[in-house]
């Protein structure tokens, strides 16, 4: 299962081009991470990547599916997308229901064991019964996160899931993101979090001015000090500190 | 005008709960202070800036609060009753609650607010042109402030408060959703208010508030378990088990306090840069 973006082309109103001839794919055991600046169209993309929105020239296909005439729903049960703003997407009365409902709805076998399997991974068992708008943010967004993890789709999509995160819960979304991949789930992951993302990603893709300024595997890009700079990315602080430290650049892990 | 404040025992329970949000926090952040509030996730950190505000108070049929909140010497004494705006701004961790919606343009939206204060008329446009250039958003002054990116909503609910130019300045988690060069911006600007303006700002990972505070407080639970500078703080293993320190942080923090024999200079001069001993 690979999703394909050839050529896309996407523009809210006319003569406003937000995506411009963007090709990439990602598939079972990628890591794609996608970054770029406020406003330069990477949720748009994901709002492609699953027929929510479909482009205006080019093709997005998602294994044999083209998204341009198939349905969102079949489309989700082979790529799951969660949004930025969680509000956006949670609908249920209490965190299980909301987890139980995509596996459901896509008739998954064992859809229970999906949802229970989904919230243990995101640390919600805990809070299972409860109404969704009463979780601290954090736990909100890892609610989107588990909803999408228990549809059991092979491809997911993450909107900036670490926003908010404090550490433990960080350590906690390592240990899913260790899981998703020992189950060879494609992952493409929209975030500004290059510390936590970089060294999960197998390819980062830089989006600017609607176009691929940087599509590749990351340890070049980190080493790219004119490219970083013109993206307008910004190394972890330690990463830059390491490197500062000419001779320690080892002692600190990408 | 920046103000004093000064916190006494507050102390605040959500009243379908048990435990206290806020467990006698006691904190004096001196007039212009700068002051980064970080801790795990349901520590206390928005139900903290959330009472500064007056958004939660003896006004508020689901909390219990009692404590003393000083804002200035004569500018507020006691538990608010009410929303301290104008004197104090929020802006509030969901930048889409924030935005009021209720008008067309970006640059109505940041009118909006001065028209709130009594104070839109001559020189409005160009104070509402030059809030938006420093956060670099002066390209959507005629988008629909309902139809921006999330970096881009944050980036006009931080506009439509620091606009108002408050005593004391509340931001709840301001970069969550922000790219490296509008976190840049956001810095630059709190860094110009220093001495100006009192700000108190929360974040969910220690990066931000580490570059930009001078004072870093850390909640658990509803206290205080730590208040000190940031560099201070980093070399104790309380901000990178229980807040938000990265990896990378504690491959750094390990070095750091090696004994002064077997660091190698770089560090030295690490530790220096940080103000260290």
């Amino acid at each position: 299962m690979t999703i394909t973006f050839h050529n896309v082309c996407f523009e809210y109103e006319l003569s406003r081009p937000i995506l411009h001839n963007l090709s990439f794919h990602a598939g079972p055991s990628d890591f794609l991470l996608i970054v770029g600046q406020n406003g330069v169209g990477k949720s748009t993309l994901l709002k492609l990547a699953n027929g929510i929105l479909k482009p205006t020239s080019g093709r997005v296909t998602v294994g044999d599916l083209d998204t341009k005439n198939s349905r969102t729903s079949q489309i989700a049960g082979e790529l799951c997308v969660t949004f930025q703003n969680p509000a956006d997407q949670i609908f249920a009365p209490t965190v299980a229901q909301e987890v139980e409902f995509a596996p459901r709805n896509l008739r998954r076998d064992n859809s229970p064991g999906l949802a229970h399997q989904a919230m243990a991974l995101c640390g919600l068992d805990a809070v299972a019964t409860h109404h969704p708008y009463d979780l601290p943010p954090a736990q909100r967004k890892l609610l989107t996160v588990a909803s999408a993890v228990a549809s059991g789709a092979p491809l997911l999509a993450f909107d900036e899931p670490s926003a908010g995160l404090s550490q433990l819960e960080l350590i906690g979304f390592e240990k899913l993101l260790d899981a998703l991949k020992i189950e060879q789930r494609g992952l493409i992951v929209v975030s500004h979090d290059l510390g936590l993302f970089l060294k999960y990603a197998t390819r980062v893709l830089i989006l600017r001015s609607g176009d691929a300024l940087y599509y590749g595997p990351p340890e070049p890009l980190v080493a790219n000090e004119g490219m970083i700079r013109k993206a307008g990315l910004r190394l972890p602080v330690p990463l830059r500190v390491g490197r500062l430290l000419r001779g320690y650049e080892r002692d600190v892990k990408l | 005008m920046a103000a004093r404040i000064d916190i006494l025992s507050l102390s605040l329970r959500y009243s379908d709960t048990a435990l206290p949000a806020l467990d006698s926090v006691s904190l004096e952040i001196p007039q212009g202070g700068c002051v980064g509030i970080v801790g795990p996730t349901g520590s206390g950190k928005s139900t903290l800036l959330h009472t500064l505000s007056g958004i939660l108070g003896k006004h508020h049929p689901e909390v219990v609060v009692s404590g003393q909140l000083c804002i200035g010497s004569d500018t507020f004494q006691g538990i608010p009753r009410e929303v301290l705006f104008p004197t104090v701004g929020l802006v509030l961790q969901d930048p889409f609650i924030q935005i009021s919606g209720v008008r067309d343009t970006v640059t109505e939206e940041l009118r909006f607010t001065l028209e709130n204060l009594d104070a839109a008329g001559q020189g409005s446009d160009q104070l509402i042109q030059t809030m938006l250039s420093s956060l670099g958003i002066e390209h959507l002054a005629d988008r629909a402030p309902t139809t921006l990116s999330g970096g881009e909503t944050q980036r006009v609910a931080l506009a439509s408060i620091l606009i108002s130019n408050p005593s004391v300045l509340l931001l709840d988690e301001p970069v969550t959703a922000l790219d490296a060069t509008a976190q840049n911006r956001l810095r630059s600007i709190l860094k110009s208010l220093r001495g100006r303006t009192t700000v108190l700002l929360t974040d969910s990972q220690i990066d931000f508030p580490m570059s930009v505070c001078d004072t870093i407080v850390v909640l658990d639970r509803g206290r205080i378990e730590a208040c000190a500078k940031p560099a201070e703080l980093l070399l104790t293993g309380k901000l990178l088990t229980n807040v938000g320190g990265s990896e990378h942080w504690s491959s750094l923090v390990t070095p750091l306090n090696q004994p002064s024999s077997r660091r190698p200079g770089p560090l030295n001069r690490i530790r220096k840069a940080l103000g260290l001993p």
